[in-house]
């Protein structure tokens, strides 16, 4: 059976009878009001990811602002760092508070910490860290006694993160971190 | 088309106040969307340009030696909306060491309901 608009004259101007009972006025309606709540809890999740993507990069470029805080702050001086140069912390801190994120980003415990790393091969192999340093102070664990192992500072961020439609959004609350590595010598 | 099937049916007019009705409404979310992209990529663009003028501040650059140029750098390297002829970025030798703020009011112009004011801000800091 063909649908009944199929029969309809543009100039039909007769007059209908029980129209109320037989017609189909609405259905379009109904539809879209079934589709809307989806389509609007779809455009808050993307909102909700969205502004997580962009605190997750916040939160990375936080922490390469805190490594190299340290870079600057202590390369020059004598090391390791974490004893001679009186303002890692307070310095790593206030470079990694500065973005836009501020304050509610901080310092993950123990951090920033020193680690020694040694070229094994073509990637890093760590020695040893401030509390236990390499001895004898070289790279002979990666086998070549004449080198000096490299300080490095480990910058370690968290970040609280939360949704602004809790409950309707995927992107649940979490903790957002990142690290970065940065050589001091 | 018989008159016996026409009185049972009757349907004038009622797809054109339906689509009235849902096309305002399916246009204000579609233009709500694009909206809400623009504030948010004008946002990144201010967060890129703050981040790479502090960054040319702390290495000291040359064309980052003073604080206008600094701005000036700062607006170069604003790849975004057009800002309307403003420079919204101001350079300080604070916190942690080269700070570059922006401060811009994004006017979101919603056609019929009015004009409102999203206020923008990006700060980067590097040493």
């Amino acid at each position: 059976m063909l649908p009944n608009h199929a029969f309809r004259r543009p100039t039909d101007r007769r007059v209908c009878l029980w129209e109320v009972r037989k017609t189909n006025d609405g259905n379009v309606m109904i539809e879209f009001a079934l589709i809307a709540p989806i389509l609007l809890v779809l455009i808050m999740n993307i909102l909700d990811f969205s502004m997580l993507i962009w605190a997750q990069m916040q939160v990375d470029y936080s922490a390469q602002m805190g490594a190299r805080a340290a870079y600057t702050t202590c390369s020059t001086g004598t090391l390791p760092a974490t004893t001679n140069c009186t303002n890692l912390t307070t310095k790593v801190t206030t470079a990694a508070q500065a973005t836009s994120l501020g304050t509610a980003v901080s310092l993950a415990s123990g951090y920033p910490s020193e680690t020694y790393y040694c070229v094994s091969g073509t990637t890093l192999q760590s020695v040893g860290t401030y509390s236990s340093p390499p001895s004898p102070f070289n790279c002979s664990a990666t086998g070549s006694a004449s080198t000096k192992p490299g300080d490095y500072v480990e910058v370690d961020v968290t970040y609280s993160y939360a949704p602004t439609f809790s409950g309707l959004s995927l992107a649940s609350a979490q903790t957002l971190t990142a690290k970065a590595i940065q050589r001091l010598n | 088309m018989n008159t016996a099937t026409h009185i049972v049916v009757c349907e004038r007019g009622s797809s054109a106040v339906e689509l009235a009705i849902i096309l305002s409404t399916f246009l204000a979310m579609l233009f709500g969307i694009i909206n809400i992209a623009m504030i948010l990529w004008t946002m990144a663009s201010l967060h890129y340009a703050a981040e790479t003028a502090a960054r040319c501040a702390a290495v000291a650059a040359t064309g980052c030696t003073s604080a206008s140029s600094i701005q000036s750098y700062a607006l170069s390297q604003y790849f975004g909306l057009s800002l309307g002829g403003t420079n919204p970025f101001v350079y300080s030798a604070s916190g942690c060491g080269n700070t570059v703020t922006a401060t811009y009011t994004y006017s979101l112009v919603i056609p019929v309901i009015g004009t409102y004011s999203v206020p923008l801000s990006a700060t980067a800091c590097s040493l």
